[in-house]
């Protein structure tokens, strides 16, 4: 291949186990590279993957015009407690908000139900006295005295991050910026998180939360990319790198390093998006997506090629209020466990045998039914095992394992292997049903697309399930969230607290005013943050507001238009909201006030990469093989196709098994499958 | 769904079943308008199945504290579901073989008109505590050692001056949970027959005529122990609005008990700063506040569990450190000599 003056794109999603790359050049071909993920330091494994990709295709490294980042470096510090040693400054009188957090417990019948230990311990919270009033007025002015004796307390502690936050500086944050600046000042090396410009949103206790995962994985997530750098210069890769954020856009490495907690859960974002995207590409408008792997399966609703965003999610039960796509996560993958419980019921999960020991059919200790056990004595893997053989399947062990269930119940081995499926799909389907039926999409107009490991062979089942007509299988679906990298858009998002209450009789011009002000105000936030990480001039901006009818506790996301509001504007606003509430709940009260609570607004710079989503292959033209296969009580013959000698244009009857390097599709008897020109496996799913 | 209450139903008795069959009694006492009333149960396990007796508890009051047969129910279930079976899905399968005898006449089954206004807020969280004393007989490792006992309900009303309106305030508070056999208990936390979130201070001060003065954990609250208890909570407020103030909480006047040697808790304290002076508040009050008036709250801490003396000396330091609890304290009641503040791990 004559490369020299070419450019490549890449994308690298570092998960778990592996970390995943997928390159394109200048004629829009996919390359794809896996390669075992690092723990220790996950850009060595980044940087093996790209001399990898480099090298097969004959580019020299430093032809990489731009490197895409996923990264769980932010996460795992947080699950792992492995963060920077962190102090807090906070108003007199609040250093426990952190560790009371909303004074309720996780779960209500269980004495050893345990709130999340706060991220930073009571011994390094300090007080320090002022006081803003919730009007924004000063009731207690910050003296530089106390301010300096607060200071030497924080040093005391021997923190390497500093989270500030003080009551209402959401509305008034001269006290955060004045405690910031002198800290600079006179402590230059540490590092310093502030609640008004990480999160300048009411309630104490969610914006704090946030400041103090902001302030734990800072000086994490910049040792990390910057070794990331160092690396990267000892190849000669010397272009931009950008980083997935949990909200499904990118953003410049200086902003991931002043904002990490925008990362925080960016894991789930990348593969949600990546298989809406692709879906999108097939022309699917109405998508769920199902990536199911070794521990957990994801599930996400998208629609014309986005995934909707959520404020409030959380992380090892800390809060953290910054948007993040809604990406649902259950317990429910290859490795978990079936037992009978105390009732002699079948239960799947969550409990996982992970990748050490793993499921039974490993051979690697594990003696505990799991998911890919059934999966493989109903016929449904191979015996030759994962990645091209590379981790053989004992089929007795499966057995034995799953007998275990079998035999109480008075099931044979296969009935019992069935049900473990039956019982894991029902919580998928669950989930599903969450997804669409709660929020009134119909299921039957959704397509079902499914990745991951597990995803595509238990898609078809849970199609059946819900009435969902077509399964979409990616050409490459253990890559997916890599894939989502190079679909992803730049994204900058912001809130701010407004707090104005709208009366429906009369609305004033001031509100109008004050309002138009907030929105210009975090435009140019916006704006500028995009434009950092890409000077595109394709930039969309987007404002919400949060409101609710006056005295409720809840709010709802509105549309609001752009430009000099008024109150002709602000009653759109209102009559928006009234449908929107009626849309939901079923009712609206056209004549009650409104609180705006919050402001919002996102600015998106769409993505510009040109690929053909076809994944490069050298196909193979083979005769399938065949072996049993159980379905609905009985083994069945079914022929067994690679992915990459499947004929093309053709339209196959289960059932079928079409296997591939990190995935196996189960086509059962009355689906039919075809692909098409993006390398999809198009799955009319039919009936049972 | 008969499948699933019958599932439910096989999961408890299977449960119960391994529990040793008797009968176990135990008592504790509510602050009542002419001293304390007493709240009695025998639990007897017998097979698969447990009846809660609470023949020997006092007759109703002319207080709002009564209840009805139907929330001695819901404790029993909830302490059987969380002593016993803490994954389960409770079901109305779960409730069949859990029977109450509730003597009608008694607090715990009052007849028209009995007012049961605070039977939710503060009787239940007793009757837990007193079945859960009870069934430490049977399984000691099961039980946790008497939480907060009261849910401290404190309701404000009157007119906001600078909104021109009328407001209602109300909010519940977390107190101590009990320490187990293998942990402390947790502190500032909804315990036993409640679970709802607090009104963040930014919220209460844009909706109310309040300014919050402090929020936090109440030190030395813990009932000491080997595991402590969890601590109080302390939250001050002032009311810068003429209102009136109802407070229903308990345990002013007694503690919440440990266990195995484990200490009681901090009791509540509730009181009012008006011009400079103090006064102190009874468990259950209606007064008049005026603009300024400052009240203050702290919830009970939760019992303790085993010898405070057998305290992890890691553990205790870790408190010191936190600020939890004082050096006099832990000289005093934890036998600590030898300690340095700053040798824990959180230092």
């Amino acid at each position: 291949m004559d490369s020299a003056g070419d450019q490549l794109i890449v994308g690298a999603d570092v998960g778990g186990t592996f970390t995943d790359l997928i390159a394109v050049g200048a004629d829009g071909v996919l390359h794809v590279a896996k390669v075992p993920s690092t723990p220790d330091d996950p850009g060595r494994a980044v940087l093996q993957g790209i001399k990898h990709l480099c090298a097969d295709l004959g580019y020299a490294s430093s032809q990489v015009a731009l490197l895409l980042h996923g990264t769980t470096v932010a996460t795992n510090a947080v699950l792992q407690r492995r963060g920077a040693k962190t102090a807090l400054l906070t108003t007199r009188g609040f250093r426990d908000v952190l560790e009371i957090g909303r004074q309720s417990r996780p779960r209500l019948f269980d004495f050893d139900a345990r709130r999340s230990e706060p991220l930073i311990p009571r011994s390094r919270r300090v007080e320090v006295l002022e006081r803003m009033e919730a009007s924004g007025a000063i009731s207690t002015p910050l003296e530089a005295e106390s301010l300096d004796q607060a200071i030497r307390a924080l040093r005391a502690t021997g923190a390497e991050a500093i989270a500030i936050c003080f009551l209402h500086a959401y509305k008034n944050s001269t006290h955060e910026v004045q405690a910031e600046q002198r800290i600079h000042e006179v402590w230059p090396s540490v590092s310093v998180s502030i609640s008004s410009k990480v999160l300048p949103e009411y309630r104490e206790y969610e914006r704090t939360s946030t400041t103090a995962i902001n302030a734990f994985v800072a000086p994490v997530m910049e040792r990390y990319l910057a070794g990331l750098k160092r690396q990267l210069q000892t190849e000669a890769v010397t272009c931009p790198v950008q980083v997935m954020q949990s909200n499904g856009g990118l953003m410049s490495v200086e902003q991931a390093v002043h904002l990490p907690a925008a990362t925080v859960l960016s894991g789930l974002a990348a593969g949600a998006l990546g298989g809406v995207r692709l879906a999108h590409r097939a022309k699917q408008d109405v998508v769920l997506t199902l990536d199911m792997g070794g521990t957990s399966c994801d599930l996400a609703l998208g629609v014309g090629g986005s995934v909707p965003t959520n404020h409030a999610a959380e992380v090892d039960g800390l809060p953290i209020r910054l948007p993040a796509l809604d990406v649902h996560t259950i317990g429910a993958g290859g490795g978990s466990i079936a037992y009978l419980d105390a009732g002699a019921a079948l239960r799947v999960g969550p409990r996982s045998a992970g990748a050490i020991p793993g499921p039974a059919c490993y051979g690697r200790r594990g003696t505990d039914p799991t998911v890919t056990d059934a999966n493989l004595l109903l016929g449904r893997l191979s015996e030759t095992g994962l990645l091209g053989g590379k981790i053989p399947l004992d089929r007795s062990r499966a057995a034995e394992a799953v007998r275990r269930i079998a035999d109480p119940l008075g099931l044979s081995v296969e009935e019992a292997a069935a049900g473990i499926i039956r019982v894991v799909n029902a919580g998928m389907a669950r989930q599903m049903r969450v997804l669409t039926i709660e929020r009134g999409v119909d299921p039957r107009t959704c397509t079902l697309v499914a990745f991951g490991g597990g995803g595509p062979a238990h898609a078809v089942d849970l199609a059946r399930e819900l009435e969902i007509p077509t399964v979409i299988v990616p050409p490459a679906p253990g890559v997916t969230s890599a894939l989502g990298l190079l679909l992803s858009d730049y994204r900058h998002d912001r809130i701010q607290t407004a707090l104005l209450e709208l009366d429906r009789t009369d609305v004033p011009r001031e509100a109008g005013e004050r309002l138009t002000a907030i929105y210009e105000q975090l435009e140019a936030q916006v704006l500028a943050g995009v434009r950092e990480a890409l000077k595109g001039e394709n930039c969309t901006v987007v404002r919400q507001a949060e409101m609710r009818y006056i005295r409720q506790g809840h709010e709802l996301r509105v549309a609001v238009p752009d430009g000099a509001l008024d109150g002709a504007s602000l009653n759109d606003v209102l009559r928006e909201f009234d449908r929107v509430h009626a849309a939901r709940f079923g009712y609206c009260i056209p004549e009650e006030s409104v609180l705006l609570v919050n402001a919002l607004a996102t600015a998106t710079i769409p993505s510009s990469i040109v690929m053909s989503t076809a994944i490069s292959t050298s196909p193979q033209s083979t005769v399938p093989e065949s072996r049993p296969v159980w379905f609905g009580g009985e083994y069945h013959q079914a022929k067994v196709y690679r992915w990459n000698a499947l004929p093309l244009g053709r339209t196959l009857c289960g059932p079928i098994i079409i296997e591939q390097l990190d995935s196996t599709t189960v086509i059962p008897p009355g689906a039919a499958v075809g692909v098409d020109d993006q390398g999809n496996l198009l799955v009319q799913v039919g009936h049972r | 769904m008969e499948t699933l209450l019958d599932h439910a139903e096989r999961r408890i008795r299977a449960a119960i079943a391994n529990l040793p069959d008797g009968q176990f009694v135990a008592e504790d006492v509510l602050e009542g308008p002419d001293g304390f009333v007493t709240i009695r149960a025998e639990v007897e396990i017998r097979g698969s199945e447990i009846t809660a007796d609470f023949t020997g508890t006092d007759p109703e009051l002319r207080a709002p504290l009564n209840c009805r047969p139907v929330t001695v129910h819901a404790c029993l279930a909830y302490v059987t579901t969380a002593m016993l079976d803490p994954g389960a899905s409770p079901n109305a399968g779960s409730l069949r073989p859990l029977h109450v005898h509730a003597p009608e006449g008694s607090l715990v089954n009052a007849r028209y008109p009995a007012s049961l206004v605070h039977s939710n807020i503060v009787t239940s969280q007793r009757i837990c505590d007193v079945m859960i004393r009870a069934m430490f007989q049977a399984a000691p490792q099961r039980t946790i050692a008497a939480c907060s006992g009261t849910q401290a309900l404190l309701c404000i009303g009157g007119q906001d001056p600078v909104k021109g309106e009328p407001f209602t305030y109300i909010e519940t508070h977390g107190g101590g949970s009990g320490a187990s056999h293998h942990s402390d208990g947790q502190s500032a936390v909804h315990t036993h027959m409640t679970n709802t979130l607090n009104s963040p201070t930014e919220v209460l001060e844009q909706m109310f005529p309040f300014h919050v003065l402090e929020y936090g954990l109440q030190p030395d609250s813990e009932g000491a122990g080997r595991f402590h208890g969890g601590l109080g909570m302390r939250k001050s407020i002032r009311i810068d609005a003429p209102a009136t103030m109802t407070i229903a909480a308990d345990r002013v006047q007694s503690r919440p008990w440990g266990l195995e040697g484990g200490e009681a808790a901090a009791p509540a304290q509730l009181h009012l700063l008006r011009n400079g002076s103090r006064i102190d508040l009874k468990s259950r009050t209606t007064v008049q506040v005026g603009p300024g008036d400052v009240l203050t709250l702290v919830t009970p801490g939760g019992g303790g569990w085993g010898d405070p003396g057998d305290r992890s000396r890691d553990a205790l330091a870790d408190d010191l450190t936190a600020g939890l609890i004082s050096q006099e304290r832990a000289r005093a009641i934890y036998s600590c000599s030898e300690l340095r503040r700053g040798s824990g791990s959180n230092a």
